[in-house]
């Protein structure tokens, strides 16, 4: 690295990091992005599916120029129980709208083409760098340091991920939690286009998103998967760390027994096993969030805990792209003033607060109180599956009503703790 | 599918030395357990004595273990150096 200086150096080229940068460069402020992968994307796995919104803001004609997997137009959501799942299917074409589509993507392919982007707005990228430390001198960033080189900005943007080393060393994020922390395991099979949509009932293009509670963590706080992209199938599994060992079970071997499942296994059958990856997702919600910004530094994405998980939706790209612009938009209307203190970078949480981004954190904050109950995890697919044996079993023997069965299947819930249960879930999300 | 044939799908740029590092002594065997179910490239084990065993070979950079570990069962952890390391491309 040179002794350049630059106006701003932004730690992380995922999502939020780039989505920062590509704002900075087309305004014209000397960026530099520093990424510890050889490529943008390659350390980054996600679940699977990107709501385009703030892309869109960032990017208009994105749909035109990203690496998109499919179109998501189907959505499954599953209680799982040992013997079968009870499921809802929505499916919708066009669903989303032309504002607020959604799209299955990968990250190495997609992480890539968001740097190169900003490389196009004359954002500098270097690759394959690990960021070691902070250069804080008075109390104020000042710039990173990686080995022996050192680079100086007149602010940083951390956007470092889940794990941000340097958010914790700089003391604005807190020890991380095991309760508040979630490990995501996943397998991409390839199975081929025209399998995929036969297997799935997909016309050319579109996509299916599938949730799953219940079994595939073992009863264990967390779910289950499943999201096509064009030419293979994501299925994996997230698990709370601190309720890991619930079942027994590892998290290798609750994703092994998930994708073998009957539930899985013939919708992957020939398919052939491309990758395997894991990465934390940040689920405590607004209540881990750190301290957002410092004397010349600003926090972004999953470093800053910004993820939503409400069972039926898991959001995190779309609020790192959101952070990273208006981080980017913080420092441009500050720059003039050249006044980088706490006082003034206060903006960035403003920005947030009058963005998506605070305000339906702050919506859902119960969200994870909710699924910390073990009821959602254990008795609802229970539940879920007796209501429709009541439903569907035809037996000449248990001849009282509908809503008798349907009682008789709650009480063996506990009628209390499914009524706190459900009035949390419905508060929540 | 075992572990390490998934794992074995997966492109790594090895490097020799550890990004993670043991403590040494006997773990609490809890908590020892926990890193072993946790990992999820299940790089930990346990010998017949209650050690820590473990191979950063397929580590996937989570940091669950540090997560659940540092300070305690692990003294060191870091990303691996330069661009060493795991090498997703369809993740
Ligand atoms: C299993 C799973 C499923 C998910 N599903 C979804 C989903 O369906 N939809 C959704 O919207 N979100 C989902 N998320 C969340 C989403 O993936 C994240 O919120 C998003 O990736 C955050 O982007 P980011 O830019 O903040 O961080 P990251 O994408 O993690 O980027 C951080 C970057 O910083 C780099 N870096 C870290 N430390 C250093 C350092 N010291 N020096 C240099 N570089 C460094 C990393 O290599 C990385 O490229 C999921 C997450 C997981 C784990
Ligand atoms: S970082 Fe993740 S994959 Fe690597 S050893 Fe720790 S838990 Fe296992």
């Amino acid at each position: 690295m040179s002794v350049d200086k630059f106006d701003v150096i932004v730690v992380g080229g995922g999502p939020a990091g780039s989505a920062a940068a590509y704002t900075l460069a087309k305004a014209g402020v000397k960026v530099a992005v520093v990424e510890r992968g050889e490529r943008c994307g390659c350390k980054n796995m996600t679940g699977g599916r990107l709501y385009g919104h703030s892309l869109k803001r960032l990017i208009p004609d994105y749909e035109q120029r990203a690496p998109l997997e499919r179109r998501i137009t189907k959505e499954r959501v599953s209680f799982v129980t040992r013997r079968g799942a009870t499921s809802l299917e929505f499916s919708c074409r066009g669903l989303g709208g032309k504002q607020a589509a959604s799209y299955s993507v990968v990250r190495a392919k997609f992480d890539d083409w968001l740097a190169r982007e900003a490389e196009a707005q004359g954002a500098f990228y270097i690759n394959g760098i690990r960021v070691d430390d902070l250069v804080v001198r008075n109390g104020k960033v000042c710039g990173i340091a990686a080995g022996e080189d050192s680079l100086e900005a007149d602010v940083v943007i951390l956007a470092d991920g889940a794990n941000s080393l340097l958010g914790q060393k700089l003391g604005l994020v807190k020890p991380l939690q095991p309760k508040e922390f979630a490990v995501g395991a996943k397998e991409v099979i390839r199975l081929g286009r025209g399998t995929i949509e036969e297997r799935f009932s997909l016309s050319g293009g579109e996509g299916c998103a599938w949730m799953f509670v219940g079994e595939p963590t073992g009863g264990g706080m967390g779910g289950g998967f499943l999201y096509t992209n064009e030419d293979s199938v994501a299925v994996g599994i997230v698990a709370t760390v601190s309720d890991v060992g619930y079942s027994g079970k590892s998290v290798a071997g609750l994703l092994d027994d998930f994708v073998s499942s009957p539930l899985i296994a013939p919708l992957i059958e020939g398919g052939e096993l491309c990758e395997y990856s894991a990465h934390l997702v940040p689920e405590g919600g607004l209540k881990m969030m750190p301290q957002l910004y410092g004397h010349g530094v600003m926090l972004c994405g999953d470093a800053a805990a910004m993820v939503m998980n409400l069972g039926y939706v898991v959001r995190g790209m779309d609020l790192a792209i959101e952070s990273g612009r208006l981080a980017a938009e913080t420092y441009i209307e500050l720059a003039a003033r050249h006044d980088f203190r706490p006082e003034a970078l206060r903006l960035y949480r403003k920005k947030l607060e009058s963005s998506f981004v605070l305000r339906e954190m702050r919506r859902h904050r119960g969200a994870p109180k909710a699924f910390a109950s073990r009821g959602v995890f254990t008795r609802l697919p229970v539940l879920a599956e007796d209501v429709m044996k009541a439903m569907f079993t035809v037996d000449g023997v248990n001849t009282s009503g509908l809503p008798v069965k349907v009682l008789a299947a709650a009480k063996k819930y506990g009628f209390g703790q499914l009524a706190r249960d459900m009035l949390r879930l419905l508060t929540s999300v | 599918m075992r572990i390490e044939d998934k794992l074995g799908k997966t492109r790594f740029k090895v490097r020799e030395e550890s990004h993670i590092r043991l403590a040494p002594g006997v773990p609490e065997r809890r908590r020892a357990e926990k890193l072993c179910l946790a990992c999820p490239a299940g790089l930990y084990s346990l010998d017949g004595d209650g050690r820590l065993l473990f191979s950063h070979l397929g580590c996937l950079e989570c940091g669950t273990c540090r997560l659940l570990g540092w300070n305690r069962e692990l003294e060191a952890w870091d990303y691996p150096v330069c661009d060493f390391g795991v090498q997703y491309r369809n993740s």
